[in-house]
């Protein structure tokens, strides 16, 4: 019985992993106002970045660095439609998702000949039976909640979030602040993707990212916008995964797919105000212009 | 430049470019683009089972780009045309391979049936935003992982046909009664590219000619305004997104009834449909007529590609490449507006 409850309270940590590093990513971007719902494309593309570097290096902390690069790449160019064209946030995610998901389908193609996964590549070492990376995941996302509400530039990021003009007037570079947040959303989510190629398995497959960009956008906003209640949303969505697993083992009765819904169940509800209230900082998704007063 | 035709203009270079990029990485890879075009342009639209393969690629893709559309006539970003669509392919199913009552197993009530559980599926979001303002991009991709996994239960629990195992389950086969005939035999384009056309003309003639459509246009334009105007706008928001999901439902059942799933409900079969739709309501800018054209152009890139992988040994997934960087253009669309302005001023 402990060794049941040991092991899912593991699993339950090692799932929620990628979904945390992502949703703390995405606080990062909406906390500025831009929402990002590229994070699955720049997931995806982090870890096939990270495999595709570990695989012709041999090392996969180039490999991890490699994913945090690329998925930074995309969440600038996210940054240039939506912030420097004021363009729609969200069909610019789109694009990007899909850029993404076409990009890596094809590099697999084009690089090894196949059409469903990469070769076998370098893993990332493991510390008491879980990847490294799972330790360095939730140290970041501590520093992230320090970041965010006890620095000048955590202090910054909110007010042009919550309101650019009032920002701007007081000599902050709004555009400037909203590039950072962009821009680490796309390196936290590259890094959640690296997780996935080097750290859960040691290969790319099709499609990995599937749909946690999504659930960590969800853990997000379940989150309330903030660091910690990030981690808290993505344990419990992390949860949901792991006991899943356990339940298909031991309990026959209930469709494992009833359980694989409670995150998006969970989700509407919190949004719907069942669980309280949840306040996106006011001027989210809304572009900003200078000129435009 | 007018204004007008900068418009249309944004639409044609995006593709035009997308192609000239399409055509660098091919003739990157060692392969010559012009061939592997001409393959492609064969594969799409030379010859009848070549056409028909093109326009049974669009229909699906011209009902999501519709759903995606009219939801945005409104102001709404329907993200959720996918599980939509999954929920109308589900309804669907339900009365074409379950149903035995030879009353009400044909394919009309299927259709109906998809299109009610498409309005459904669509008006929970158009609810939740009308009522509670939960963001209607983030309940409708919820949804569509909710649906996305009631499939999954279906197929595997009651749907199931019984005594085939396997990682991907299916549903017995549709009955004789609802099958949406072919159009052009021996080949698989069916009635539902007519339906698919009626469709858009049915929406064209909503937006343009009807109080409803001006009222859903009002409530896109400026909520509080129309509000005032005596608009009822809880009613119109959850209408606008509830007729979306009915054009989502009806692709579903298309791709049910059409004989794409060899005449039943395949794990799965609703594919990337919905978000493709909204690169097809971008690419056509949100007009029902457009949005043919944006979907037909997106089937014919879909249908060539095989011909273009056998005999100009480009992969086909190039195709995905060229789709995405025409949507990352569209989406560019102000970046145009500047150039163009610049151009103009200097």
């Amino acid at each position: 019985m402990v060794s049941i409850i040991l092991s899912l309270l593991l699993a339950t940590i090692r799932q929620a992993a990628p979904i945390l590093i992502t949703a703390i990513g995405a606080t990062f971007s909406e906390v500025t106002g831009v929402v990002n719902i590229g994070l699955e494309g720049m997931m995806l593309m982090g870890a096939f970045s990270a495999a595709v570097t570990s695989f012709y290096t041999g090392s996969p902390w180039a490999g991890v660095l490699a994913g945090m690069i690329s998925g930074g790449l995309l969440a600038w160019l996210h940054g240039i439609l939506s912030i420097k064209y004021r363009g729609n946030q969200i069909v610019s995610g789109v694009a990007i998702n899909l850029f993404a998901s076409g990009f890596t389908i094809f590099m697999l193609r084009v690089l090894f000949h196949q059409s469903g996964n990469s070769p076998a590549v370098a893993k990332l070492p493991t510390l008491f039976g879980m990847s490294i990376l799972v330790y360095i995941i939730y140290a970041i996302a501590i520093l992230a909640h320090i970041f965010i509400y006890k620095t000048v530039t955590g202090l910054r990021m909110r007010a042009v979030g919550e309101h650019p003009l009032a920002a701007d007037t007081v000599g902050i570079d709004v555009y400037k602040i909203r590039y950072f947040g962009v821009i680490m959303s796309g390196v936290l989510s590259g890094l959640g993707g690296a997780y996935l190629s080097l750290g859960a398995l040691a290969q790319f497959t099709k499609g990995m990212s599937a749909g946690r960009g999504f659930i960590a956008l969800a853990a997000m906003i379940f989150g309330k916008w903030t660091p910690i209640g990030s981690i808290g949303a993505s344990l419990l969505f992390g949860f949901a995964d792991a006991g899943q697993t356990l339940l298909q083992q031991y309990v026959k009765s209930i469709p494992p797919q009833f359980i694989q819904m409670t995150p998006y169940l969970l989700t509407l509800l919190a949004l719907a105000g069942v669980v309280g209230k949840a306040v996106a900082p006011a001027a989210d998704g809304q572009p900003y212009d200078k000129n435009d007063i | 430049m007018n204004n007008k035709l900068k418009e249309a203009l944004i639409p044609v270079l995006s593709v035009f470019i997308a192609m000239l990029i399409g055509g660098g990485v091919i003739a990157y890879l060692g392969k010559n683009p012009f061939t592997a075009y001409m393959y492609l342009f064969q594969g799409a639209f030379v010859g009848k089972r070549e056409i028909a393969q093109t326009l049974l690629m669009s229909t699906p893709l011209i009902f999501t780009g519709l759903s995606v559309a009219f939801a945005f006539k409104a102001g709404l970003f329907n993200i959720g045309s996918q599980g939509q669509m999954v929920a109308g392919g589900l309804a669907a199913v339900a009365v074409a391979a379950f149903v035995k009552t030879p009353l009400i197993s044909n394919v009309v009530i299927a259709i109906i049936a998809a299109a009610a559980a498409g309005f459904i599926w669509a008006g929970i979001s158009g609810w939740l935003k009308a009522k509670l303002g939960v963001h209607e991009v983030i309940s409708t991709i919820m949804l569509n992982y909710i649906a996305i996994n009631f499939e999954q239960y279906l197929l595997n629990y009651p749907f199931k046909e019984g005594g085939v195992a396997g990682p991907s389950p299916v549903t017995p086969p549709i009955s004789a009664a609802s099958k949406l005939p072919s159009i052009l035999p021996p080949t698989s384009l069916n009635f539902g590219f007519i339906i698919a056309i009626l469709a858009a003309i049915t929406i064209w003639y909503i937006l343009e000619k009807t109080v409803l459509g001006y009222e859903i246009k009002a409530i896109g334009f400026n909520p509080t305004a129309s509000e005032n105007a005596g608009i009822n706008v809880v009613w119109g928001v959850v209408l606008a997104m509830g007729i979306s999901g009915i054009l989502a439902g009806l692709g579903g059942a298309e791709r049910v009834l059409g004989g794409i799933g060899q005449d039943r409900y395949i794990s799965g079969l609703m594919a990337s449909y919905g978000f493709d739709g909204i690169a097809v309501a971008l690419l056509g800018k949100n007009n029902p007529f457009g949005i043919i054209v944006a979907a037909i152009l997106f089937g014919a890139l879909r249908a060539g590609a095989m011909k273009m992988q056998f005999l100009a040994g480009v992969p086909s997934q190039i195709i995905i490449i060229i789709q995405a960087v025409i949507i990352l253009l569209v989406a560019s669309e102000n970046m145009f507006k500047a150039l163009l302005n610049r151009k103009k001023v200097s």
